[in-house]
């Protein structure tokens, strides 16, 4: 039974701390001293494009190493214990298919031995909600830009993970699919068992614990009383 | 003044041949050392078969003159993907562009790729109406010749269109798998332990689908070398003692190599995808780092095998050429690729090395 002490001690685990973050890639700078605080609940980030959202959200999946900064989930530091801080979070993005040689029921039995604590149960339930079961079998290059979306967020809400990070999760679905997933997002960020920290250009209509407009100056050290 | 599309399409394929050029530099270097004069053969023969078939009475020489220029078409037909790529294929598709601009395209690039074959037949041309053997009918030679280079002209415009109109070459894996039952549950349904299933699905999948050739191309050159392995044990005799020597051999190191680049790439590629997951990716890519190995080593089980009623193996060269053999797919798959140069020299030096030392077998 998951008591409220323990859905606090959850909670606390599930919070992302960012502090003194730099990045820059070859060819320009992103991130000089970035900090910020992101509690359990869903975070919506903001900011027009080209301002790092999708670099601050591949950061914080580990896809990205930051140049100085530390990225601690909990007591997990992503450069310190990077598997177990992986395994801790999942990265759900792109429009476009990151292995598509792959059909969506490959892609999806891939990303199950990859967290073995998941449950094909799970998948499946999420894959009916989107109503995509029928296209377990396509190559997923062959998938519309909406049936891509519902199979990777299928993904990302049955895994067992604490960080959860939605690079624009409204595009490209249908209006079911938008209802099912702000209910299921609704849900999470009542529970505050997981750290969700989505990307959108519209308002997701959901209950969030805080927006965060990314609109970098590299001069500016602090971005935390950006946080609404 | 061209097209736009007409003159996009020029860029292109200047900038994929140049590209091309670039990735043979340090091999072209070490096969011109090598085999300078066997090009230099080669390029001045290039124009016999149609210069011979044109002497030939009108239904022998049209048809040789139609498989010859069938035949002068491979090159194109191997480059198609380089000059017109397939997003390029796909993005163009959606674009506004005339049929008479299309064709106009097509025939450029085409004439460019060409072009350089036709100097070599005006070079090689020239050589021959200089020799003038007996047999040799000038004005057809040449004639013969001209047909030729304009029937490669028009397959390569061919190919060209086919291209650009066809669906791509993925298509029919896609297809292949969107005719499967379409299922109403989700189960995982792979039962590999995880390190055989990551391998699978990200060194072995690919190959084999998305427009990449790399899976054929390897049982391809494993069938071949298979083919040469098993009649080289068979104790052949004379020139075909020493040829089977040297495709045994030269097949088996570029089986490991081509292997091991692929590999390398995949996993380069890849490196972006999976810096974000919960794995150790080092186990996965030392796997397919091995797997490359076990094509050339199954060749070198073949000749092993076959060499075993020959006695080969109690004789120091026969000693020396399996352990020599293992070495080079070895040092092929362990040694960093430094520099592409060395890359080059360590293959044709294998190959080298192997050759000689096999034909000190019998």
């Amino acid at each position: 039974m998951v008591t409220k002490a323990s859905m606090k001690e959850v909670a606390a685990t599930a919070a992302l701390r960012i502090d003194g973050l730099h990045f820059h890639f070859d060819t320009r700078p992103v991130f000089a001293d970035f900090s910020a605080l992101f509690p359990p609940g869903v975070t919506w980030l903001r900011g027009a494009n080209g301002m790092g959202k999708t670099t601050l959200l591949k950061l914080m999946a580990g896809a990205l190493a930051p140049n100085a900064g530390s990225i601690r989930l909990g007591a997990c530091d992503s450069a310190a214990q990077p598997l177990a801080y992986r395994l801790a979070a999942f990265y759900c993005g792109g429009d476009l298919p990151e292995l598509p040689w792959l059909t969506a029921q490959e892609f999806l039995d891939l990303h199950l031995a990859l967290y073995p604590a998941s449950e094909a149960a799970k998948v499946q339930a999420q894959l009916a909600a989107f109503a995509i079961l029928d296209v377990l079998p396509q190559a997923l290059p062959t998938l519309s830009l909406g049936q891509h979306k519902k199979v990777q967020l299928a993904l990302a809400l049955a895994l067992p993970v604490n960080l959860l990070l939605l690079d624009e999760p409204f595009n490209g679905l249908d209006a079911a699919a938008m209802a099912w997933l702000r209910g299921e997002l609704d849900a999470r960020a009542l529970a505050g068992a997981q750290t969700i920290v989505l990307t959108s250009h519209v308002d997701p209509q959901i209950a969030v614990v805080q927006a965060l407009d990314l609109d970098l100056d590299l001069d500016r050290d602090q971005n935390r009383d950006k946080v609404r | 003044m061209a097209h736009a599309y007409v003159t996009f399409r020029r860029r292109l394929a200047v900038h994929a041949m140049r590209q091309f050029a670039a990735s043979l530099k340090s091999s072209g270097e070490i096969l011109l050392l090598v085999f300078a004069h066997v090009l230099v053969g080669l390029f001045a023969m290039i124009a016999l078969p149609p210069v011979y078939a044109a002497s030939l009475p009108a239904w022998q020489a049209l048809p040789l003159l139609a498989a010859h220029a069938i035949l002068m078409t491979l090159p194109l037909v191997l480059l198609r993907k380089r000059v017109l790529p397939l997003d390029v294929v796909l993005w163009q598709r959606r674009l506004p562009i005339p049929p008479r601009i299309q064709l106009a395209a097509n025939a450029l690039v085409a004439g460019l790729l060409v072009g350089p074959l036709a100097l070599l037949y005006a070079i090689s041309l020239g050589v021959w109406l200089y020799q003038r053997p007996e047999w040799m009918l000038p004005l057809r030679g040449v004639l013969g010749t001209v047909f030729s280079l304009l029937l490669t002209y028009a397959l390569s415009v061919g190919v060209l269109l086919l291209r650009v109109r066809m669906p791509p070459a993925n298509a029919r894996w896609q297809r292949r798998l969107h005719e499967r039952a379409a299922t109403q549950s989700y189960s995982v349904r792979s039962r590999l332990p995880r390190l055989a299933m990551l391998w699978h699905r990200l060194f072995w999948l690919p190959y084999w689908r998305a427009d990449n050739v790399v899976g054929w191309q390897q049982t391809v050159m494993l069938a071949a070398a298979a083919g040469a392995a098993l009649p080289w044990m068979q104790a052949p005799q004379g020139v075909a003692r020493g040829l089977l020597a040297l495709a045994t051999s030269a097949l088996m190191v570029l089986l490991t190599d081509r292997g091991d680049k692929a590999v390398r790439e995949q996993i380069t590629l890849l490196r972006e995808v999976t810096s974000a997951w919960p794995v150790n990716m080092r186990q996965v890519e030392l796997a397919a780092r091995v797997f490359a190995l076990l094509p050339a080593m199954l060749v070198l089980l073949l000749v092993f095998a076959g060499g075993l009623g020959q006695g080969h193996w109690q004789r120091p060269a026969g000693r020396a050429y399996l352990v020599l053999a293992c070495m080079a797919q070895l040092l092929l798959v362990a040694i960093p690729r430094f520099n592409p140069r060395g890359r080059v020299g360590l293959v044709v030096a294998s190959i080298l090395v192997l050759t000689a030392v096999g034909s000190e077998l019998w």
